[in-house]
C-alpha cells in the first residue's frame, strides 16, 4: 500500500514545491548556523585540549616582588614542580602601542609558531600573531620597541595569552595596541639593562609536580624579601624609607632610655647631698644652743637647752635680762631651726625623686625593649615577596577562547533544538492541513482496509524526507568552510591562538543529520495522530466536530471585525505557530541587538564615567602624590559568575575625588557598589557583598552604602582610609593617581599609565568585534520570522480558500475579500509583536548574561522606545509585504473551487 | 426574457485531451420562473449553470441577464454581476463552518445592497431557534435551509441552485423544495435549478433537458404540481 501512497509524494512536492523549498531553506539555513556555531566551538575547545600538552601550558603563575633566589627555585621545585621565570618589559612602539617582552620559553607556555621561527640572535623576535595580523606585520619585517629594532623572525602565540590582554582588569583585546615579543635571553637583559623601561615584571609560571597549587601557595608565602636582594632603585628607596623611620624611633627611644637614666643617676646624687646639707645644718644649730647654754648658766639658771625648749627657756630671760647677745642668738637659733626644717623637706624631696627617676629609668628601659620588639613587628623587612597567585582555571588569559564558545556551543545546541521543534511545528501544520483536505479520501481508504500506520507513514514520509535533505545540506555546508570556518573565523579574529584542525565530533554528525527529520517525524507524528484517529464513516462523510469551533457569542455588530475573529479563532494553531515563530525570530533579533546595543552601551558608559586623562598604576609610589593629581588606592578581588572568576576593583578614594561619582563613607565593611555589578547582580543598598582575594585566601565582606552609575568593569569603592586600614597599609598609602594632564613620573615606579583615549578604544573594541555575528543573528531572525509568517499567513489562506472561493462568488470584491482573511493577520501580528516583541527583550535580557559570564562589564541592554517602535513598524512592513505577495494567492483561488471540492 | 442563452460553447483541454461540454446551448427563462436543468452526468447542466453564475467563462455565444450581456465580462465585472443579481445553492450547502448559523447568512447581507431582514429570514426558514449554531451542530435541511437564507439574504434575482436536495433524505428534501416554492411566490425570485431528481420538475414553470452539451428538449409545465405532493423525491 505504501508503495502506491508514495507515488503521491513526488505529486505532492510538485504540488507545494514553493513550500517544501522554503521549508528546505529554512531547515538549511537554521543546521548550518548551528553546526557552524557549534563546530566552531568544538574546533577551538578541542584544539585548546590538545595544545594543553603541546603548549606545556601552564598550572598557574605568580608574581613577586623581588626574582626568587636559586635556593628558593630549588625549594619550591624539589617535589618535582617546574617553574620557568616569565618576567616582562613593557615596550613602547612609535605608534604608542604596547609590546610586552619576554624571553623565549624553554619548559612552559611554550610558543606555538604559525609561521616562522624562533628568534635566536640579537635584534630578532617573534611576534604574537594577533598584533602582527592588526598591524599587517610578517616574517622579515622589522618592529620598533623601546627604541630598538626587532627583526621578526617568527609570528605565533603563547597558551598563558590566548586572551591578549596587558591586565587581567582588561575587559577586552585591542590587537592594535597591545601583543607580546620573544626574544633571546641576551637581547631581553639588554633591554633590560638600558633603562627607559617600565618597571620588570617577575611573573613565573609554573607546572605542578606532587604538590597541589595551595601548597605551592603556601610555600610561597613563606618566602620573604631579603633587603640586601633588592637590585630596584625605586623599591631600595622604599626600603630604606622604611628603614630610616625605623632608625629615628630607635633613636629617640634610646635618647629618652639615656635620659632617664642620667636623672636617675643626678637624682641620687642629689638625694646623697642634702643628707651632707642637713647634718651640717644640725652641727651650725648645736654650735649655737651650746653658746645659748653658756651664757643661760652664766645667768644662773641651770636649764639643759634643747631644740625643743630653747625658744621658752630663752625668751623670759631675755625680758628679764635685757641681754642683746642672748637676743641676737635667739634670732639666730629660730632662723637655724627653720632651715634644717627646709633642709629636711627638700632632702625627703630629693629621696623621692631619685626613687621616681630610678622608677622612670626602669620603665623607660621597658619602653624601650618593647619598642625595640615592636619595631621588630612593625618594620621588618622581610615582607612577603608574593604579591599575586593565579591558578590557570581562574587565569582569564588562559583558554579564554574556548571557555568563550562553550556557552556558544551550549546556547546553539539548545537554540538549534528550539528552532527545528518550531520548523517541524510548521511543517505540521501543513500535514494537518492536507489531511483535512483529504479526510474524505483518507476515510475512504480506511474504509478499503488501509491502516492507520500506513496513513502515518505517507504523512510523515515527505516532511521527513524534507528535514533529513535539509539535514544532509545544511550539516555538509556547516562543516564546510563557508560554516565552521567561517564562524571560527571570529575566534581567530579576536583570540591569539593557533589555527586549530576541523573537527567533526560524532554527536554533532548526528545531530547535524538526524535529529532534524527525527524531531520533523516525532513532531508530526504527535501532531497528525489525532487527526487520523478517526472512524472511516466520520472521515469520508467529512464530519465537522462541533467542538472545533469554540462555543462563545459575538457581540459586535461589525460583521467584518466578526468575521475576522472568526477567522482568528479558526486559524488558531497556524497564528499560535506563527507568534511562536515570531517570538523565537525576533529572540534571535534581540540578541543580536543585545549584542549591538550592549557593546554601544559599554563604549558609551566607559567614556562617558573615564573622567580622567591619565591613569598611573604604581609599583613603587612615591612618597608625596604628584602635583595635580588624584591619589587613589585600589586592590584587585575577584567574584564567581557562573564558575567563571571576574575581577572586581577596590577604590579607595577620597570622597571629594573629581573622578569618581562615588561618595564612600568611611568604615571598613562600606562600599559603594558600581552600576555593573548592580545589573549583574542585582545588589541593593543594605546588602552583604563578598568579594575574595585568592592571593591571599581571604574574603572581604562589605555593606552595600550606595550605588555608583560608574560601568566601567566591576568595581567598588571605600573611603581612602578605611580601605588602607583594611588591607594594612599606612595612613598615606596610595597605588594610583589620577590625573587631567599628563604627570611627570618616573617610569620605573609604574606598573602602567592608560590615557583616555586608551579606554575610549578599549570601551570600542567590542562593537566592530560583534559586527558580524550582530548582523548574522539579525539576518537569520530576519529570515526565520519572514519565512515562518509567510508560510503560516499561506497555509491560512489554503485552509481557506473554500470559503474565499465561496464569497468570491457571492461577489466579494478583493478589497472586502482581504479584509475578511486578512486583516485578523494584521490583528495577529500586531498584538502578537506586540506582546512578542518586549517579551522577547524579556527574556533576552534574562538570558544575556549567562551567555557571557567571563566578561565582567556592563549589562545595560536597554534602548529608547523608538527603537521598540521600530522593530514594530519593521514587523508591520514585513507583514505587509508578505500581505501583498499574499494578495496574489487570493486572487488565484476561483470561485469555482468550491464547486470542486468542499469543506 | 430575462435570462437569455444563446449559442453558449464551452470546451476544455487541448489536443488529446480536448472536450467540448457546451455544444452551442441556446435557451431563456422570464421573471419570476422555477426552472429546472436536468441530464446524466457529463451532459453539460452544471457547465451551463456555472457559465450563468459567471463563474465559469464560455468559449463563445451570449448569457444576458436582465438585459446585461456576461460573455466577455472580466473577473471583477463578473464578481459585481454575482453580487449584485445571483443566489446560490449548493448540494453540500458549503456553509462556512466556523460561522454560525446567522454569521454565515451574514456573509451575504453585508455586501447587499438591500438585503433582507435576517430575523425574518429566519423565521420564515425555520431557523430561529439555531441561528447561533455552527453548521457541524445542524442536520443537513437545517444546513440546506441556512444556506438558502444566506442566497436570499441579499434578495437575489436570480438563484441558483446545484442539486440543492441532492444529499438531503426524501422528507427533508420535499421541506426544501417547499421552502423554494413559497420563497419564488412570496419574493417571485427567478430560479435556476439543475437536478438529477425527477420529481422537481413536476413543481417547476420549465424544464430544459440537456444531453451531450445541447438542449435536447425544453418545455413549459403547464400542470405544476405544489412541491408538498411531489412523490419520489
Amino acid at each position: 500500500m505504501n508503495r502506491i501512497l508514495s507515488k503521491r509524494l513526488l505529486r505532492d512536492l510538485r504540488e507545494n514545491l514553493g513550500r517544501y523549498i522554503a521549508l528546505l531553506l529554512l531547515i538549511i539555513m537554521g543546521v548550518y548556523l548551528v553546526l557552524g556555531i557549534v563546530g566552531s566551538a568544538e574546533v577551538i575547545i578541542q584544539g585548546t585540549e590538545k595544545r594543553r600538552a603541546v603548549n606545556m601550558v601552564e598550572d598557574g603563575q605568580f608574581t613577586v616582588f623581588l626574582p626568587l633566589s636559586d635556593e628558593d627555585l630549588s625549594e619550591l621545585t624539589d617535589d618535582g614542580t617546574k617553574i620557568e621565570p616569565m618576567f616582562s618589559l613593557d615596550l613602547k612602539t612609535d605608534e604608542e602601542a604596547t609590546l610586552r617582552l619576554f624571553k623565549t620559553r624553554e619548559q612552559i607556555d611554550l610558543i606555538q609558531l604559525d609561521e616562522g621561527e624562533l628568534a635566536e640572535k640579537n635584534g630578532e623576535a617573534v611576534l604574537e600573531k594577533g598584533y602582527a595580523s592588526a598591524h599587517d606585520l610578517h616574517i622579515g619585517d622589522s618592529v620598533t620597541a623601546g627604541g630598538r629594532e626587532f627583526t621578526i623572525t617568527g609570528i605565533g602565540s603563547v597558551p598563558d595569552y590566548d586572551m591578549c590582554i596587558a591586565h587581567f582588569s582588561d575587559t577586552a583585546v585591542e590587537r592594535t595596541s597591545f601583543g607580546l615579543l620573544f626574544t633571546t635571553p641576551e637581547q631581553y637583559d639588554e633591554v633590560k639593562a638600558s633603562g627607559g623601561v617600565n618597571a620588570e615584571e617577575y611573573t613565573y609560571a609554573y607546572r605542578l609536580g606532587e604538590t597541589t597549587n595551595d601548597e605551592l601557595k603556601e610555600k610561597l608565602r613563606s618566602i620573604k624579601i631579603a633587603p640586601e636582594q633588592v637590585n630596584d632603585k625605586y623599591f631600595r628607596e622604599t626600603i630604606d624609607e622604611l628603614l630610616e623611620d625605623r632608625r629615628k624611633l630607635e633613636d629617640g627611644v634610646n635618647d629618652l632610655n639615656d635620659g632617664a637614666g642620667e636623672l636617675a643617676d643626678g637624682l641620687a646624687e642629689l638625694s646623697g647631698h642634702s643628707q651632707d646639707l642637713c647634718q651640717a645644718a644640725d652641727k651650725l644649730f648645736e654650735g649655737y644652743l651650746a653658746q645659748a647654754g653658756s651664757l643661760v648658766s652664766a645667768a644662773g639658771q641651770n636649764i639643759q637647752l634643747t631644740e625643743e625648749n630653747y625658744h621658752d627657756t630663752l625668751e623670759p630671760l631675755i625680758a628679764a635680762t635685757q641681754s642683746e647677745e642672748l637676743t641676737a642668738l635667739l634670732e639666730s637659733l629660730d632662723r637655724l631651726s627653720e632651715f634644717k626644717e627646709g633642709i629636711t623637706d627638700y632632702t625627703e624631696g630629693a629621696d623621692q625623686a631619685a626613687e621616681g627617676s630610678e622608677e622612670l629609668a626602669h620603665g623607660v628601659k621597658e619602653l624601650k625593649e618593647n619598642t625595640d620588639e615592636m619595631l621588630d613587628e612593625l618594620f621588618k623587612v622581610d615582607i612577603e615577596n608574593l604579591t599575586s597567585f593565579v591558578t590557570a582555571q581562574d587565569n582569564i588569559r588562559i583558554e579564554a577562547a574556548a571557555g568563550d564558545v562553550v556557552m556558544d556551543k551550549n546556547t546553539g545546541l539548545i537554540a538549534g533544538i528550539i528552532v527545528l521543534i518550531l520548523f517541524a511545528y510548521v511543517i505540521s501544520v501543513f500535514v494537518v492541513h492536507q489531511i483535512e483536505r483529504e479526510q474524505s479520501v483518507i476515510g475512504a481508504l480506511y474504509a478499503l482496509g488501509v491502516k492507520k500506520k500506513d496513513l502515518m507513514l505517507h504523512y510523515i514520509t515527505m516532511p521527513t524526507l524534507i528535514a533529513f535533505a535539509a539535514a544532509l545540506i545544511g550539516s555538509g555546508l556547516g562543516f564546510s568552510p563557508i560554516g565552521i570556518g567561517t564562524q571560527v573565523k571570529d575566534t581567530y579574529s579576536y583570540f591569539s591562538v593557533p589555527v586549530y584542525d576541523i573537527v567533526y565530533p560524532a554527536y554533532l554528525i548526528v545531530y547535524g543529520v538526524v535529529l532534524p527529520p527525527v524531531i520533523s517525524a516525532v513532531v508530526n507524528a504527535f501532531v497528525i495522530n489525532k487527526k487520523l484517529s478517526r472512524t472511516a464513516l466520520s472521515l469520508m462523510k467529512n464530519e465537522q466536530s462541533a467542538g472545533n469551533y469554540k462555543q462563545f457569542a459575538l457581540k459586535t455588530k461589525s460583521f467584518p471585525r466578526l468575521f475576522a475573529i472568526r477567522q482568528l479563532v479558526r486559524e488558531s494553531r497556524s497564528a499560535i505557530t506563527m507568534v511562536l515563530g515570531m517570538f523565537v525570530s525576533i529572540m534571535v533579533i534581540m540578541l543580536g541587538i543585545n549584542c549591538s546595543v550592549m557593546c554601544g552601551n559599554v563604549r558609551d558608559c566607559t567614556v562617558r564615567d573615564t573622567k580622567y586623562e591619565y591613569q598611573y598604576l604604581y609599583k613603587y609610589p612615591d612618597k608625596t602624590v604628584p602635583e595635580g593629581g588624584e591619589a587613589a588606592y585600589i586592590e584587585t578581588l575577584s567574584t564567581d559568575c557562573m564558575g567563571y572568576t571576574l575581577d572586581v576593583s577596590v577604590i579607595g578614594i577620597d570622597s571629594d575625588n573629581r573622578f569618581f561619582d562615588a561618595k564612600p563613607e568611611k568604615g571598613k565593611t562600606k562600599a559603594v557598589v558600581n552600576a555593573s555589578l548592580v545589573e549583574r547582580y542585582g545588589y541593593k543598598v543594605g546588602d552583604r557583598v563578598i568579594f575574595s582575594d585568592a592571593a591571599s585566601d581571604t574574603d572581604y565582606s562589605f555593606t552595600v552604602t550606595d550605588i555608583s552609575e560608574y560601568s566601567v568593569g566591576f568595581a567598588i569603592f571605600m573611603d581612602i582610609d578605611s580601605m588602607r586600614e583594611l588591607f594594612g597599609q599606612e595612613e598615606d598609602y596610595y597605588n594610583t593617581v589620577y590625573s587631567d594632564k599628563a604627570l611627570d613620573i618616573d617610569d620605573g615606579r609604574l606598573y602602567s599609565v592608560t590615557t583616555r583615549e586608551d579606554v575610549e578604544r578599549s570601551a570600542g573594541v567590542f562593537i566592530d568585534l560583534m559586527y558580524s555575528l550582530v548582523m548574522t543573528l539579525m539576518i537569520a531572525g530576519t529570515v526565520v520570522f519572514c519565512v515562518v509568517m509567510y508560510l503560516m499567513m499561506g497555509v491560512m489562506i489554503d485552509r481557506s480558500a473554500m470559503g474565499i472561493s465561496l464569497i468570491k462568488i457571492f461577489g466579494y470584491r478583493p478589497k472586502e475579500i482581504r479584509s475578511l482573511y486578512l486583516n485578523g493577520n494584521l490583528l495577529i501580528v500586531a498584538v502578537g509583536a506586540a506582546i512578542a516583541i518586549p517579551l522577547a527583550k524579556k527574556a533576552m535580557d534574562l538570558l544575556f548574561p549567562s551567555f557571557i559570564p567571563n566578561v565582567a562589564c556592563t549589562m545595560k541592554m536597554g534602548f529608547p522606545w523608538y527603537l521598540y517602535a521600530l522593530i514594530y513598524c519593521a514587523v508591520l512592513v514585513i507583514y505587509a509585504v508578505i500581505n501583498r505577495l499574499l494578495i496574489g494567492k487570493i486572487r488565484k483561488i476561483s470561485p469555482a473551487e468550491i464547486l470542486k471540492n468542499r469543506e | 426574457m430575462y435570462l437569455q442563452v444563446k449559442d453558449v460553447k464551452k470546451s476544455y483541454g487541448k489536443d488529446t485531451s480536448y472536450i467540448q461540454v457546451l455544444k452551442g446551448i441556446s435557451t431563456g427563462l422570464e421573471q419570476g420562473q422555477m426552472c429546472v436543468i436536468q441530464g446524466t452526468s457529463g451532459s453539460g447542466k452544471s457547465t451551463l449553470l456555472n457559465c450563468i453564475g459567471g463563474l465559469d467563462t464560455m468559449d463563445s455565444g451570449s448569457i444576458t441577464v436582465d438585459g446585461t450581456e456576461i460573455f466577455g465580462m472580466k473577473p471583477a465585472q463578473l464578481s459585481d454581476y454575482r453580487r449584485d443579481n445571483l443566489g446560490f445553492i449548493f448540494q453540500f450547502y458549503n456553509l462556512v463552518p466556523n460561522l454560525t448559523v446567522r454569521e454565515n447568512i451574514q456573509i451575504c447581507q453585508y455586501i447587499a445592497e438591500k438585503p433582507l431582514d435576517i430575523d425574518e429570514l429566519l423565521e420564515t426558514l425555520g431557523l430561529t431557534e439555531h441561528q447561533n449554531k455552527f453548521p457541524a451542530q445542524l442536520s443537513g435541511g437545517q444546513q440546506q435551509r441556512c444556506a438558502i437564507a444566506r442566497a436570499l439574504v441579499k434578495n437575489p434575482k436570480l438563484l441558483l441552485c446545484d442539486e440543492p436536495t441532492g444529499a438531503l433524505d426524501s422528507k427533508t428534501s420535499r421541506d426544501i423544495l417547499v421552502l423554494l416554492e413559497k420563497i419564488n411566490e412570496k419574493y417571485g425570485t427567478t430560479m435556476l435549478i439543475v437536478t438529477h431528481n425527477n420529481s422537481i420538475k413536476n413543481m417547476v414553470h420549465k424544464v430544459i433537458i440537456i444531453k451531450d452539451g445541447l438542449v435536447k428538449k425544453e418545455y413549459e409545465n403547464e400542470a405544476r404540481v405544489p412541491a408538498a405532493e411531489l412523490e419520489d423525491l
